[in-house]
Parts: C-alpha cells; sequence; structure tokens
C-alpha cells in the first residue's frame, strides 16, 4: 500500500507539481519552438514522453551496473576477472561520469531508436520522426535520467538503489513525458488564439508566449500543495 | 590518487563513447532505409516555399508525391514550367506547357463605394470577421480588408491597397493558390498572366439589391456580354454575373465605357508598380 501511495505521489507530483516545463523550466526550446500547432506539439509530446520513457529505462540500467562503485559494477567485474585482488573501492571514479554517460547513452539510443523506427514502422517513423533528432540532446529528457537517479538510489545516486526504483523511474520518466505534453498542448491552445489578437507589436510571437508561459507557470505553482515534496 | 583518477575516467569516457560509436555504425549499416534518389533529386530543386500549391504539404510532400503516387510534375505553381520540365525529365516523362496565372482580388468596393454597416472591433482577420453576420460590410460579397490574403502568400507578392483590398504585384505572384484558399469570400481568383483586364465584382445579387450595396457592384445589366467582342463575354445562369471567356478574348480596353458601373479593371504597368513601391 505504501509502494502505490508513492507511485501516485510520483504520478502527480511529476505531472502536475514539479512540472519538467512549467515547475522546472526544462525543455523550455521545443516547448516556446513547436508549439505554434497543436498537431506539432502533440506530435512533439508522444515524442518526448517514449524519448523519456526509454532514457529512464537505459539509464537507471547504466547507473545501477555502471555508475556505481560495488560489486556489481561491470567495469569492477571486468577488471576483477583479469586481477582478482582489485576492490570495488578502487573504482569509485565511475560516479563522476555520471553526466557525460548519460549525455552520450541519451544521445545515442534516440539515434538508435530513430533508425529503428524507420526501419520497423514507416507510419510511426512518419508521425514521430521529425520530432526525434530535436530531442537527442534535450535538457527535459537529460533532467528526467538525472533526477531519476538522484530520487531512487541511496544518498544522491551515489549509492544502491531502493525498492521499487526500476518502477519508479520508469514511470517518472512517462509521466515526466505526459506532463510535458499537457503543458505543450495548453501552450498551443493558447497560442493558436494569439495568433488572431491584436498583440502589440514588440509582442508578437515569442515574447508573448514567454508571458504566457510565465502565467501558466505562476498558475502551476497552485498544485504545490498537491504532494509533499 | 587524483591523476590516477582522471585517466581512469578519460579512459572509460572513451571506451563507453567509442562503443555508442561503434554501435550506431553497425546500425546505420544494418538498418538502412532506401530513399528513391529521384525523390531527394525533385526534393532539391522545388523552391522551398512550403506554399501547399500543390496540394501535398510542403515541398518535401510534394517530392514523394510526385514519384511514389504519381502526381503530376507541372503541379508546383511557384516553380512554373521551367521546374516542370525538370521534373518530368527525372520522371523520365514529356511536361505540357502551362499558362502563366496570377491572382488577383475580384472586388474594388473601398469603404467609400460600399460603407460598414455596422463597426466590427473583433480580430484583425478576414475569416473571424466574415463569420459574424457576414462581416461588417453592406456588400456581403465584398473584400473586407483584413489581409488573409496578404498573410497568406508566401512570396509577398500582395500588398494591402485602399482599405485593406489586396494588390497583386505580377512579377512576384507566382500562382501558387494560397490566397485563393485563404480568402473566405472567395475573391482571389487566377487569371492569366497575359490578359489586360478582368471584372472586379462578385455579387451575386440582381440589379437593385447590388446596386444598393456597392457603387461599382455588377448589377448584371447583359450589356457588356451584348455590345461586347463576340463571345467573348457569357453569362453565368444563377449567379447574375458575367465570365469573361480568356480564350477569346485577352483585352478590351474600353469595357469601362459598356459597362454602366465601372465594374472592370485595367491591369496596368503604372499601378502594379505603385503597388510594388
Amino acid at each position: 500500500m505504501e509502494t502505490f501511495g508513492q507511485l501516485v505521489a510520483i504520478v502527480i507530483g511529476v505531472i502536475f507539481v514539479k512540472n519538467y516545463v512549467l515547475a522546472r523550466f526544462l525543455g523550455l526550446c521545443p516547448f516556446i519552438g513547436v508549439s505554434k500547432k497543436t498537431d506539432a506539439a502533440l506530435g512533439m509530446g508522444m515524442a518526448v514522453t517514449f524519448v523519456m520513457t526509454l532514457a529512464s529505462l537505459v539509464t537507471w540500467i547504466i547507473h545501477r551496473y555502471l555508475l556505481i562503485p560495488d560489486s556489481s559494477n561491470l567495469i569492477y567485474i571486468i577488471a576483477h576477472a583479469f586481477k582478482p585482488d582489485v576492490v570495488p573501492e578502487d573504482f569509485n571514479f565511475v560516479s563522476t561520469l555520471r553526466t557525460l554517460t548519460f549525455i552520450l547513452v541519451i544521445a545515442a539510443l534516440v539515434q538508435f531508436v530513430e533508425m529503428v523506427i524507420r526501419k520497423v514502422s514507416p507510419p510511426l517513423y512518419e508521425a514521430l520522426g521529425i520530432y526525434l533528432p530535436l530531442i537527442t540532446t534535450n535538457c527535459a529528457v537529460m533532467g528526467v535520467a538525472i533526477l531519476n537517479s538522484q530520487k531512487f538510489f541511496d544518498a544522491g545516486g551515489e549509492g544502491a538503489p531502493l525498492a521499487w526504483s526500476f518502477i519508479f523511474a520508469l514511470i517518472q520518466g512517462f509521466c515526466a513525458g505526459i506532463g510535458f505534453t499537457i503543458a505543450m498542448l495548453l501552450m498551443s491552445g493558447i497560442r493558436e488564439r494569439l495568433e488572431i489578437l491584436p498583440v502589440p507589436k514588440a509582442f508578437r510571437g515569442v515574447p508573448i508566449a514567454f508571458v504566457c508561459t510565465g502565467c501558466m507557470a505562476l498558475a502551476f505553482m497552485g498544485f504545490v500543495a498537491l504532494v509533499k515534496s | 590518487m587524483a591523476a590516477h583518477s582522471i585517466i581512469l575516467t578519460l579512459i572509460a569516457a572513451g571506451i563507453i563513447g567509442a562503443a555508442f560509436g561503434m554501435i550506431l555504425a553497425a546500425a546505420s549499416v544494418k538498418l538502412r532505409v532506401y530513399v528513391d534518389p529521384r525523390i531527394t533529386a525533385i526534393n532539391e530543386i522545388l523552391p522551398g516555399a512550403n506554399c501547399g500549391g500543390c496540394g501535398s504539404p510542403g515541398c518535401s510532400g510534394y517530392a514523394a508525391a510526385v514519384v511514389k503516387e504519381g502526381a503530376s510534375p507541372d503541379l508546383c505553381a511557384p516553380g512554373g514550367a521551367e521546374l516542370a520540365c525538370i521534373v518530368a525529365e527525372i520522371m523520365g516523362q514529356v511536361a505540357q506547357e502551362k499558362e502563366r496565372m496570377i491572382a488577383v482580388c475580384h472586388c474594388q468596393g473601398t469603404r467609400a463605394r460600399s460603407p460598414d454597416r455596422w463597426t466590427y472591433d473583433g480580430p484583425v482577420t478576414c475569416s473571424t470577421a466574415h463569420s459574424l453576420h457576414g462581416g461588417p460590410k453592406t456588400c456581403i460579397y465584398g473584400c473586407l480588408g483584413y489581409g488573409d490574403c496578404v498573410k497568406a502568400c508566401p512570396f509577398n507578392a500582395l500588398v494591402p491597397g485602399i482599405d485593406g483590398i489586396p494588390v497583386t504585384i505580377p512579377e512576384r505572384c507566382t500562382g501558387c493558390g494560397a490566397c485563393v484558399r485563404a480568402c473566405p469570400r472567395m475573391l482571389m481568383r487566377m487569371i492569366p498572366d497575359k490578359v489586360g483586364f478582368y471584372l472586379a465584382c462578385m455579387n451575386r445579387e440582381k440589379a437593385k439589391a447590388a446596386k444598393s450595396v456597392c457603387k461599382v457592384a455588377c448589377t448584371a445589366c447583359k450589356l457588356c456580354v451584348k455590345k461586347g467582342p463576340e463571345g467573348g463575354n457569357v453569362m453565368v445562369e444563377g449567379a447574375n454575373l458575367p465570365e469573361i471567356q480568356y480564350g477569346v478574348i485577352t483585352d478590351w480596353p474600353e469595357a469601362n465605357e459598356i459597362c454602366p458601373q465601372n465594374c472592370y479593371v485595367f491591369r496596368t504597368a503604372e499601378a502594379a508598380s505603385a503597388a510594388a513601391s
């Protein structure tokens, strides 16, 4: 039951309270760039959700088996096979590799997934294809990976994984994408209406979009009390 | 220890990077998708304005449509006959000559000629104004002048003239038809570039009703049909408007001497250059 409560807290927390765009201000460039039309916003949101979920999965595995210096570390296991006298503490340096490895993994993963989709499912490629390359180095995806590792591993990502952490990480990744999609759709609705309104010349386009983003962020502040952080 | 860590970190990062690089390189070979080289070739020579005049979503969409679905190679209006020839050559077909068309606004009802019935204070677009009781203008067929066509034109070929009624700059107009689709009143229509005149009224009412809403409205008096060049004008049944047969006549400078309402507009070089400047 406690696990279920944690799950709900993660879902609500990531979608509304700590929305990646409107509360954490991550991924603002696709948010402003692709939110002019609802179709494009939805496509981008779906692509981001897809990539965030995948990235959560892969970075959790990478983090668990490559970036924690304990006895199940891959580098330690390989080194141990050649030189039996090494101890896991010799590999403390791996924890410094986190950001670098995550960037590499996510970029490579997105490229790889794009190739696979193009080969396997042309209709899916038509729907997501043009957005996927835009997300390779998106900070929101990177943010999900880093926050996952900070939240679901002991001592700020330095230690062993908590119970259920793999599922939690997946859910958090997926819900972060859903939150992003919701923010995109809300914004595209606003911007489609803004198009036909007599906005002062200096505010037209991106400036008024940022003003609206600020107002939406204020509105999302109202969710803060929903979940204890 | 510090130097040791740096070296180890560098090696580990290098190995991870190299591993991903190799996976991607292998995947790009293994998962290569064959793209018809003709699509790339056609896409490269298309204007890239993404005007949508061909009916496909953007230029790359049209390139794919030509190769995969057998779309006609001469659909790209901005590229014109020249481009149609190249596209047809790539596809191994022979292109047909296509007449150059331009879009002009078939209305000259300024506010002085057809005043507003009421004050419109909504969003400055024709489509919104048009959907509100047919727009503020007395003539419900006339140009509202809020510039939907001007905004739709990807080539800046339309400039707002008196009371916002658009003036076409013929050199810039490619005949893509974006404005034709944008105008809620269907006033933007294509005419051959070679003709010197057109009937600038789309009012479908009969004499009295038409005359009461605009000073230059076509009253369907049929004088141009009767007294004009033989077969040059044909009355459209039910529309109360004559239709000029551009296949028969291309110029008729005396048209307004016959038309009691001065409905005809003549395309002169001066008017076009005045609009362009």
